[in-house]
């Protein structure tokens, strides 16, 4: 192969998975300037690489890539308060959950995490209220006086959070089971 | 439970989440516990995850490209020829010493020739006609570097690999194929030449005329007559002079296989290379029996293997994809 060949052929591959790559570290690492060096780092030693420029293999081969880059970069972050954890765990998953299911025990850490990010979608007030309900254990009643809301209003933001963390649960629990 | 997994990654994936959040998440996905469900929904993500065509291709990707592009170039600062594939040796050191080995023997006047590049990938043979005349034919997984015009005394290529050289007559400029530990000078002749670098021995054989042969770091000299078979052992720096079988020695070249007393692991690194698949086996389950074959063109590797399973007896193998699995019986 000349080295003309060569480069158009590292181009095209390059069109088709550079932008695949940096998305993939983008939306991990939530920051499209490292998404750009670590998609940059890949393909400057791809390009040394010519045997893997297969199809499948060049696919597979950029995803492992991709991974150990964006892993490598969060151990490096030094992530920080673990207790947070212990926080959550007062609440009571089977609250949204519904049922009691022995796996819940055994997915515990997934439970959480699934509710803490899907408390993130929610408006900022309503996540608020729901944190003071049921991480500090308020009563609606000391959460309307402290936000100068009404008790009613209180109550109406924690069924809906309820109602859509259940929906949540329930549509990703039962997905795998039928 | 894949669900929770892939909901996981869904979530975090499609807004904004806190810091604190965010590390929760990053604690969750590089601890080990249910590695392989998180590595099944991470790779859901990166499969979903849409590939570029050349029709929409952002200006942020023309960029990156361009970026890339000349990272590569500060790396390799001024070589403008690639030295591609299996030459896993270090290709910078081999360019250096060939340009230094070109400058030498050129008289000076070579340095700034264009070198031309051949490659032949695995499984195809290629032939070619240098700008001299000479005709080269190249066997499979072999790299042949020579320069746009011979000028100088000499005509020198270099040769990673196998490849057979009908040499155009011209006593006044000798046709000198060099190679890692040896080199083959000759005037107007026939011959053929095998260098791979993985081999542990390198061999040339005369078919008429008449060259000369220099190794052990061009120490030694010796000449060949029509027919004689050099081959030298890069381990042992020992060398040896035989009379192969002409047809058989030559036969790659009209596509054919031959083994002659050959060990399996010889001949799977020969397969290796005439057909796109790669082997996997342990080494002990190759014993050091020798064996002789004789495979016409275009045989499958499904054929080649089914005989040498049989006769082997001791060895059963596996195709899956491009991959040839040697197994104990």
């Amino acid at each position: 192969m000349n080295t003309e060949s060569y480069r158009r052929e590292f181009e095209e591959i390059f069109i088709q998975y550079f932008p695949k790559v940096r998305t993939f570290a983008a939306i991990l690492l939530k920051s499209e300037q490292e998404a750009e060096d670590i998609a940059q780092d890949i393909f400057v030693k791809l390009w040394e690489q010519p045997d893997l420029w297969e199809g499948n293999l060049v696919r597979n081969y950029l995803y492992t890539m991709v991974k150990n880059h964006v892993f490598n970069r969060i151990k490096r972050k030094n992530i920080e308060s673990k207790y947070i954890n212990s926080r959550m765990n007062q609440l009571s998953l089977e609250e949204i959950t519904e049922f009691k299911d022995p796996l819940n025990d055994i997915y515990v850490q997934e439970l959480q995490l699934l509710l803490r990010l899907s408390l993130e979608q929610l408006p900022d007030k309503r996540r608020q209220i729901f944190e003071m309900s049921r991480f500090e254990n308020l009563s609606n009643n000391e959460i309307a006086e402290r936000l100068n809301l009404s008790v009613r209003t209180v109550e109406q933001h924690i069924y809906l959070v309820l109602k859509d963390l259940k929906k949540l649960f329930l549509i990703a629990f039962f997905f795998i089971k039928f | 439970m894949e669900n929770y997994f892939n909901k996981i990654i869904e979530l975090f994936v499609k807004s904004d989440v806190s810091t604190s959040s965010q590390d929760e998440f990053y604690r969750w996905l590089i601890g080990e516990k249910f590695s392989v469900e998180k590595e099944k929904a991470l790779y859901g993500l990166w499969d979903n995850l849409k590939e570029g065509t050349p029709a929409e291709t952002s200006t942020q990707t023309q960029q990156s490209l361009y970026d890339v592009q000349k990272k590569i170039k500060q790396r390799q600062p001024g070589a403008n020829v690639r030295l591609i594939r299996f030459w896993q040796v270090s290709a910078a050191v081999l360019l250096i010493a060939l340009l230094s080995a070109l400058y030498f023997t050129s008289n000076k006047t070579l340095v700034n020739a264009d070198l031309i590049e051949q490659y032949v990938p695995v499984a195809e043979m290629t032939r070619l006609t240098l700008p001299d005349g000479t005709e080269v034919q190249m066997n499979s997984t072999t790299t042949l570097l020579y320069p746009e015009q011979f000028t100088g005394e000499s005509r020198s290529v270099y040769l990673l690999g196998e490849a057979n050289f009908k040499v155009a007559k011209n006593e006044k400029q000798p046709f000198i194929v060099k190679s890692n530990d040896f080199q083959v000078t000759a005037l107007g002749t026939e011959f053929n030449m095998k260098a791979y670098p993985g081999d542990s021995t390198l061999s040339a054989i005369l078919l008429s005329g008449s060259v000369e042969v220099r190794f052990n770091n061009m120490a030694s000299a010796l000449i060949l007559k029509p027919s004689e078979q050099f081959t030298y052992n890069r381990q042992t720096k020992e060398e040896t002079i035989s009379h192969p079988d002409l047809y058989d020695a030559t036969a790659w070249q009209k596509g054919e296989l031959v083994f002659k007393s050959t060990s399996l692991r010889e001949i799977i690194t020969v397969l290796e290379r005439k057909y796109p698949y790669s082997f996997v086996y342990a080494l002990n389950t190759l014993k050091d029996d020798k064996y002789t074959f004789r495979f016409k063109d275009k045989t499958s590797l499904q054929e080649v293997m089914d005989i040498i399973a049989e006769v082997s007896g001791h060895i059963r193998y596996r195709i899956e994809d491009d991959k040839c699995y040697i197994l104990p019986l």
